[in-house]
């Protein structure tokens, strides 16, 4: 069946820790949860039934909000930074990037509390703005929306601008002189040529943040002060507070299936582009 | 009637194209030839506004166009790579120029079917350029230039992607499609034969400078100096050991009296290898022995390799299929002098 056997050490992997864990997953999703904890071995889809109730369901739909804000941002601030980069000199172009991953390189829970500093009500941004005389008392920036968005924005952006200088970088420079020696000005090459061109990297990246922002629960948490939970946050106590696992499960397996249709999505339009 | 002056463009301290000036005329069809980084691609996207000259201008009918970006010139470049849009059918890669120029939907449906036609591309309108043949590819290209109507048509070594038959056939269509449009048409090549048979008038560059410009005849009969002679066509050379007067001697002593000693200082004595002949005529009053080391098989005309004591170097000459040469045999050769130059 597998003709070269160095596929094995990677397929054993998998099959361990990534095949086995979600077959179990997917079993306890059906049983339910017993009185201390625990799994009572009774077959049903009552967990599925209230995944669906509009208690939890709003917290799905809050959540694909949050991170479809998240990635069309992402996106939106990644494309004209990879686009740059990829218009500076060469020799610059690595030592532009590295600069760009360098803050990646510490740790995820140090870079969102320094958030919590800069977003505080006694924050920089808000001693900022009250110095310079644009409000007079601190606004809310804080455990809202908007310091989750802010959150997963910067914690993803460099993944985004990496994948799209990939696909800039590799693109026919002549493709894109082509459009201004035909007439086209900077907008139509940016509009009609440029970004269709780079649809995979651009598409790759909204799904990367958009499936990591979808399930990230420690950003709500911090970021969010816990006042509205995103499925993740929902999938975490289901496991360790109110030790329901199998209703965690099938939590677990709805955000999977939605995460595998946008990959299957983005799959298929890839393919039909032929690009 | 396109005129380039002085043109200079320097890459760091690297001096790409050096004080170029020619004038092309109206309609015509001319190529700039020369070896791989001599500057002639440089000078094309100098042309077309890709690179901005360090020095010089371009006149394009008097107006000057030497800062014009390149979306505002009225050149068009054909891409050596061709690049075409690869997510837009071949209607839509030839419909681009005319949108950017915002015309009425039906006129630009009018010309590209137009253009469609003369270029041989009916029934390919919807395929995509990843389902279209070298030949295809190139004519789309093609098509999308010509469709703008443009006063100066560039081309980036437009035959060099493709095979020897395809190269055949797209010479007599390029060479067709320039008469019929009237367009004057600019090509770059390295390849002297696409230049001999395509252009008007050539002109050959060497490290950013231009060295002959002339018709392709000129060119070839009359190479200005060594490089010209060794870059266009073949050539065998004679080393100068003695010149007296107009006497140019060869190794063995033998002498030829030149008609013309156009230069000051010759290295050495150059003839065609059509022009040394296997039978005297009524022009030949120069014989020499050799023998027979090589016969390259071409088909209609071969290639014979010569060792004979005028010279070091073997001798390179042709013979027609016809002719029963064999290998190892001594032969007489003659030449007219008039077919000598020196260089």
């Amino acid at each position: 069946m597998f003709k070269n056997k160095l596929v094995l050490p990677g397929l054993t992997w998998i099959s361990l820790f990534l095949l086995i864990p979600c077959i179990i997953i997917f079993t306890y999703s059906f049983f339910e949860r017993g009185v201390y904890g625990g799994i009572e071995y009774n077959f049903n889809l009552e967990n599925y039934v209230r995944s669906f109730k509009w208690t939890y369901f709003k917290i799905l739909l809050t959540s694909g909000q949050i991170a479809f804000l998240a990635a069309s941002i992402s996106v939106l601030i990644a494309f004209p930074a990879a686009y740059c980069i990829t218009k500076a000199n060469p020799k610059y172009q690595i030592l532009l990037l590295f600069f760009m991953m360098l803050p990646f390189w510490s740790n995820y829970l140090i870079r969102t509390y320094s958030w919590m500093v800069l977003l505080n009500n006694q924050g920089l941004i808000n001693n900022l703005l009250i110095y310079i005389g644009l409000i007079d008392e601190p606004i809310r920036l804080l455990y809202t929306k908007f310091s989750v968005i802010v959150g997963l924005v910067y914690n993803y952006l460099p993944f985004v601008v990496l994948s799209i200088y990939a696909s800039l970088s590799t693109m026919n420079k002549e493709i894109i002189e082509a459009s201004e020696d035909l007439g086209g000005n900077f907008f139509d090459t940016l509009i009609r040529v440029i970004i269709p061109l780079s649809l995979p990297g651009i598409l790759a990246g909204f799904i990367f943040v958009f499936v990591l922002s979808v399930g990230n629960f420690i950003t709500p948490d911090l970021l969010g002060g816990g006042k509205f939970l995103m499925i993740g946050n929902l999938i975490y106590d289901q496991f360790l507070s109110a030790r329901d696992w199998p209703f965690g499960s099938s939590l677990s397996l709805i955000l999977v299936t939605i995460m595998l249709s946008l990959l299957f999505i983005q799959s298929l339009i890839l393919a039909r582009k032929k690009l | 009637m396109i005129e380039v002056k002085s043109i200079t463009k320097k890459f760091g301290n690297l001096f790409a194209v050096k004080d170029f000036s020619i004038g092309i005329n109206h309609g015509e069809f001319f190529a700039l030839l020369g070896p791989s980084g001599c500057g002639k691609t440089t000078l094309l996207r100098v042309i077309s506004g890709f690179e901005l000259a360090d020095g010089g201008n371009i006149f394009l009918d008097k107006e000057n166009i030497t800062n014009l970006k390149p979306f505002v010139r009225p050149t068009n470049l054909m891409f050596q790579s061709y690049a075409l849009f690869p997510h837009y059918n071949v209607f839509k890669n030839i419909a681009y120029g005319l949108e950017r120029e915002k015309l009425e939907k039906q006129e630009i449906s009018i010309r590209v079917n137009e253009i469609i036609c003369k270029t041989n591309l009916t029934g390919l309108e919807e395929r995509y350029p990843d389902q279209l043949s070298g030949g295809q590819k190139q004519r789309v290209a093609l098509a999308r230039c010509l469709v703008k109507k443009p006063k100066v048509l560039l081309l980036d070594e437009p035959l060099t992607a493709l095979d020897k038959n395809l190269k055949e056939k797209m010479k007599i269509e390029l060479k067709n499609l320039q008469k019929q449009f009237g367009i004057t048409f600019i090509i770059v090549t390295h390849d002297q034969d696409e230049a001999l048979a395509l252009a008007d008038r050539v002109a050959v560059m060497n490290e950013g400078q231009l060295v002959q410009v002339g018709t392709p005849k000129e060119i070839y009969s009359k190479p200005k100096n060594l490089f010209v002679a060794e870059f266009i066509g073949k050539m065998n050379f004679f080393q100068k050991l003695k010149i007296e007067g107009n006497n140019f001697y060869f190794q063995d002593n033998s002498f030829i009296t030149l008609l013309e000693n156009n230069f000051e200082n010759p290295q050495c004595v150059g003839i065609r290898p059509e022009d040394i002949l296997l039978k005297a005529n009524g022009n030949t009053n120069y014989k020499f022995e050799g023998k027979i080391i090589d016969i390259i098989y071409h088909g209609q005309e071969n290639e014979v390799i010569i060792n004979s004591k005028i010279s070091e170097e073997p001798i390179l000459i042709k013979c027609h299929k016809n002719q029963e040469l064999i290998l190892n045999t001594n032969i007489s050769l003659y030449c007219a002098l008039s077919s000598f130059r020196l260089y």
